[in-house]
């Protein structure tokens, strides 16, 4: 379209919607004067309306240009529509212009129907980089030769009527300058008032974290306080068990002894799930405090096999340890760490079949030792995997729930493992068995640990 | 700023004469009172008259759709009337289909098929012979 001539006439801004009627009416108008038949007149406005629409409804403002075409001796309207919005990228404006595009506004048909009611169409366009579509309609050859001086010469009647128009597009912008100062204002106030409700909620917040925290102390102190009160009927009741199974009260038939024992067995569970309440509710408050010395860990993994050997041998259970002969004393709570061991230890016999096996195994690299639990146990599932260290976890999950527990006893291991800033790690194969492995720091020469908790 | 456009309610049809070019705020506005009139009324039909309208758009196009399929929804049918041969000539080379509106000529047409679409029970007689109601204020042509 290089070689058509336009002689500008005027344009007209789009901003907002009624702007669509402004432009229309002003095509209209112009392809009166300039001559147009009727239908003509009807399609040039059509397809201003839709041009104009695009602008207002994809980049919200842009202006049409009015101006009169020249090719030799050819005249016509010609109208650019330019708008600096998001543009049309390649695929879709193809899309658009074979009619297969589907508007959610209009029906699609928007710059494709422009192009058939024009004689000229030319778009230009990219994504970022706005679109500027330029359309003509020829006149009649005839109308254009017998009025080419008339058209030509309604360049300037319009163009007086455009200074109207321009002060008027000034006291628009004004207008919407002076709207546009009032929102923000009634922005800022509105702002004001957020953050003023904003404050008071994170006040009310914190009031309620500190009740919250309140609360929470409380049932610590009531669990410390009742597995306490717990204990000591039940040390009366394990003693008293004791005098029967020792004969000092005379011998027992086969019935009672069978008794007896089903009560010592159901007294030692009850005792033992005692303690792990009351060592959670010590790991919880933070009262527990652990007596750190160098500690020979070799002997404390013999000392915990000793106790857990006849055990295994009831399950016929191979339990072996395998240490180097120069591991160095560690940094820890001895008491601590075989509570860690014995937990570790018999979660693994509890898990493991008849005739399987368990090894304790140690090495040291630079200033940790790495203990390892394996055993040829039934396996944690994947999914329960990342759960395992959880509070109560056993009394949740479904697959154990059979074994006897208050799933508390990893939980205990990891908070005790991580008081000696070591760290737990946990490998398993649903049926092959488990691993459970954790850290201690080294006693260093001076006979303490890096451990400041 | 929107222009209003009156509804007239001549027996159990809706007559929307548009006279004037509507920006698009008035379409939408027209389009709610429409289907508010349809549900005040109980009206069976809606004539749009688009015989003054000198140019439709895809918007007006796509809003005259619109209107015929919630109408039918709500049990009435829509007839578009009068229009320009300029206009549908432009909607043709357009190429803007008005999916399930019927148009015809005049509004003579119009209600004559209107009233074929629904039986004329008793009720809908002595409505009709009641002469037109505008926005609900009923009053006689003298």
């Amino acid at each position: 379209m290089n070689h058509i001539n336009h002689i500008r006439i005027g344009d007209v801004y789009v901003r907002r919607e009624a702007d669509i009627v402004k432009v229309r009416d002003r095509a209209r108008r112009l392809a009166r004067d300039i001559g147009f038949d009727q239908t003509t007149q009807i399609k040039i406005t059509t397809a201003v309306s839709e041009l104009t629409r695009n602008i207002y409804e994809y980049a919200k403002q842009g202006a049409i240009t009015f101006s009169i075409a020249e090719r030799a001796h050819d005249l016509g309207l010609s109208l650019i529509a330019r708008d600096d919005g998001p543009g049309i990228d390649a695929r879709t404006l193809a899309s658009i212009m074979r009619g297969e595009y589907r508007s959610t506004s209009g029906m699609g048909v928007g710059l494709g129907g422009t192009r058939r009611l024009m004689d000229e169409f030319d778009i230009d366009t990219a994504p970022d980089t706005g679109t500027r579509v330029t359309v003509v309609k020829w006149l009649p050859a005839i109308v254009a030769r017998s009025s080419r001086d008339r058209i030509l010469s309604i360049k300037d009647s319009i163009n007086a009527a455009d200074d109207d128009s321009l002060i008027d597009e000034l006291k628009q912008q004004n207008h919407d300058l002076i709207q546009v100062l009032a929102e923000l204002e009634e922005k800022r106030v509105e702002l004001e008032e957020l953050n003023r409700r904003l404050n008071t909620s994170n006040s009310e917040l914190e009031a309620a974290n500190t009740r919250l925290r309140d609360v929470s102390q409380m049932k610590e102190e009531f669990l410390a306080l009742t597995t306490h009160d717990l204990r000591s009927p039940l040390a009366v009741i394990s003693g008293v068990i004791n005098f029967f199974t020792s004969g000092r009260l005379g011998d027992l038939t086969a019935e009672q002894k069978k008794m007896v024992g089903m009560m010592e067995r159901n007294a030692a569970s009850l005792i033992e799930l005692v303690n792990d309440l009351l060592d959670a509710s010590k790991l919880e408050s933070g009262s527990l405090r652990l007596d750190f010395a160098a500690v020979n860990l070799k002997n404390v993994i013999d000392e915990v096999c000793e106790t857990m050997e006849p055990l295994a041998r009831e399950k016929e259970i191979m339990m072996g340890d395998f240490l180097p002969a120069d591991l160095p004393p560690v940094w820890a709570d001895a008491n601590k760490l075989r509570r860690i061991l014995v937990n570790l230890i018999s979660n693994a016999l509890k898990f493991t079949g008849r005739s399987g096996a368990i090894d304790i195994t140690a090495d040291h690299t630079g200033d940790t030792v790495r203990v390892a639990v394996s055993d040829t146990g039934v396996g944690i599932a994947p999914e329960d995997l990342s759960r395992l260290f959880d509070k109560y976890e056993q009394a949740r999950s479904r697959s154990t729930r059979n074994e006897k527990g208050t799933g508390l006893g990893l939980y205990i291991t990891k908070q005790l493992v991580e008081l000696h800033n070591g760290t737990i790690t946990v490998q398993s194969e649903l049926g092959k068995g488990s691993m459970f492995a954790f850290t201690l720091p080294v006693a260093d020469a001076k006979g303490q640990g890096s451990v400041t908790k | 700023m929107a222009i209003k456009i009156p509804i007239l309610k001549v027996g159990r049809v809706l007559v929307v004469p548009i006279q004037v070019d509507m920006d698009d705020a008035t379409v939408l506005q027209l389009q709610d009172s429409i289907l508010n009139e349809l549900e005040r009324t109980g009206a069976r039909g809606v004539l749009i008259d688009i015989s003054l309208l000198e140019m439709v758009d895809s918007f007006i196009g796509r809003m005259l759709s619109d209107i015929a399929a919630m109408a039918r929804i709500m049990d009435a049918r829509t007839v578009v009337v009068g229009m320009q041969p300029a206009v549908a000539i432009t909607l043709v080379e357009l190429g803007l289909e008005l999916g399930g509106v019927d148009t015809v000529l005049n509004v003579d047409e119009g209600i004559k098929l209107l009233r074929g679409e629904f039986v004329l029970d008793d009720d809908d007689a002595a409505s009709a012979n009641e002469g037109f109601s505008f926005s609900g204020e009923s009053f006689h042509r003298s």
